[in-house]
């Protein structure tokens, strides 16, 4: 059965917000964190992957293997995000396919958050729906999830923190962790401020 | 960017603006701030050099989407050189931001046709393409471009890119190997070259390897390179059914261990761990 509800928790919400802001002008995408077996779906967290090379499968392997050896059973990959260089471009390509392929592997019931450039203008905005096209996998392709639906509860709150204290300054993804090991790529700092504003 | 810096010496500013626009992640919104502080309040002073702060405000404006101040900038610059083609290809830039991408393939084609040899415009004309969805035409004008600029780079890596999207892993390597032979001390080529042919498959994954390898030899420390290695050797040892041969396993056990200590010497422990975790996960 594919989900219909899928919730994002502020923390995840505002690291895919950040990765996006920090590399505009590149196509990024990173995984989606979650619980297995939870109803509705929840995205706990968010790691960065990319912002250059898309399309080549050394690096994102060994991204793969690292947090898949991280995680404990339960808390697991559930999902994939991606937003295009290209403003134009509001379906997922092959490179795309073929990640989701490896995800649902492991997690029959991933998805896939598109990320609508467009919609990004508005995400200021009180009450605005959040920036994303759900796809997932019906028949061993990737469809529009025409039914399902994502929502937070402080999406406002978090994409106001990421923009107004320029949080995105401070994301790093995988590809800046491969240059500079010193560099985190959980990205625990924004983890930590999120919390902070919400505890 | 300080205050001060914009009440002290007209020569500090445009040190300052100059710093800045030879960064690689530019900061637009300083670059503008700066340049229309040179040009409100020291055109004068500036003397020939004005007319280059007008270009970078026009640049620069267009990043942070002014179009107001764009169009100030330009209608200074094109009094001022009514026939420069540089200055029109500006005005192409703006049609773009703009979304205008048929008017603007016209103008670009137009000077394509009068100056031949024009770089600035045959590579607008290419983005215009790829900004379009229409990467098979940007390939082709691309092709066209290293045809008549068979040193640039950056191009080839450009068209690199897009015959990855295009799924066309050949060319891409082929682009590659063009720029080993031009420069064959650069590890990035290299280590490129190595992604490219470990995606392509396992027909593949030897030449993956020994070009993983050569780039450890280039910079010992390259992260990528050193998981490369170990990623490609595994691979190759679970194609083959074979356990590894006493080199290869002596290569990928050096590269386990620098890798540990390079983890170490970072202090970021969840590395570590992660590390830690992936270094088992290949020895299972």
């Amino acid at each position: 059965m594919a989900t219909t509800s899928i919730e994002i928790s502020p923390t995840a919400y505002a690291k895919i917000l950040s990765h996006i802001l920090k590399y505009q002008h590149y196509t990024v995408n990173g995984l989606l964190i979650g619980n297995q077996n939870g109803d509705p779906l929840l995205i706990q967290d968010v790691y960065p992957l990319f912002h250059t090379g898309h399309g080549l499968s050394p690096m994102l392997e060994i991204a793969l293997i690292q947090l898949d050896t991280t995680f404990s059973s339960e808390q697991t990959i559930i999902g994939y995000y991606h937003a295009f260089e290209n403003c134009k471009q509001q379906s997922p390509d092959v490179h795309c396919e073929r990640i989701m392929d490896k995800i649902s592997e492991h997690f029959k019931q991933a998805i896939l958050l598109l990320v609508d450039n467009h919609a990004l203008t508005k995400i200021k905005e009180e009450g605005s729906k959040l920036p994303f096209h759900i796809f997932s996998r019906q028949d061993s392709s990737l469809r529009l999830a025409s039914k399902a639906q994502i929502f937070s509860n402080e999406s406002c709150i978090s994409s106001q923190e990421v923009i107004e204290k320029k949080l995105y300054e401070s994301c790093v993804d995988f590809d800046d962790h491969l240059e500079d090991t010193r560099l985190d790529w959980s990205n625990s700092k924004i983890t930590e401020l999120i919390v902070s504003k919400f505890s | 960017m300080s205050k001060e810096l914009l009440s002290s010496d007209w020569r500090l500013v445009y040190e300052e603006l100059q710093v800045e626009q030879k960064k690689l992640r530019k900061n637009y919104s300083t670059i503008l701030l700066l340049a229309n502080h040179l040009v409100t309040h020291n055109s004068r002073a500036l003397g020939q050099n004005v007319w280059e702060v007008y270009e970078s405000i026009v640049l620069a404006s267009l990043d942070c989407s002014d179009y107001e101040i764009t169009t100030s900038a330009l209608s200074k610059l094109s009094a001022r050189f009514p026939k420069s083609t540089r200055v029109l290809v500006l005005k192409g830039i703006l049609l773009e931001a703009k979304g205008h991408s048929d008017e603007v393939l016209e103008l670009y084609q137009e000077i394509k046709r009068n100056e031949p040899l024009n770089r600035e415009c045959r590579k607008r004309k290419i983005t215009v393409h790829k900004s379009k969805g229409q990467n098979k035409m940007a390939i082709q004008e691309l092709c066209e471009y290293l045809s008549l600029f068979i040193g640039d780079t950056e191009a080839w890596l450009e068209l690199c890119d897009l015959y990855i999207i295009e799924l066309d892993l050949y060319n891409a390597g082929f682009c590659i190997e063009e720029l080993i032979l031009s420069n064959p001390l650069s590890y990035l080529n290299h280590l490129k070259y190595a992604e490219i042919c470990y995606t392509k498959g396992e027909e593949y994954w030897d030449s993956a390897a020994k070009h993983y390898t050569k780039v450890l030899t280039l910079k010992p420390d390259s992260i990528r390179a050193l998981f490369g290695v170990i990623l490609t050797f595994y691979a190759i040892m679970k194609m083959s059914r074979q356990n590894l041969q006493s080199k290869e396993k002596r290569m990928v056990d050096w590269a386990k261990c620098k890798l540990k200590v390079l983890y170490r010497n970072s202090g970021n422990e969840t590395g570590c761990r992660m590390l830690e975790n992936t270094i088992q996960y290949f020895d299972k």
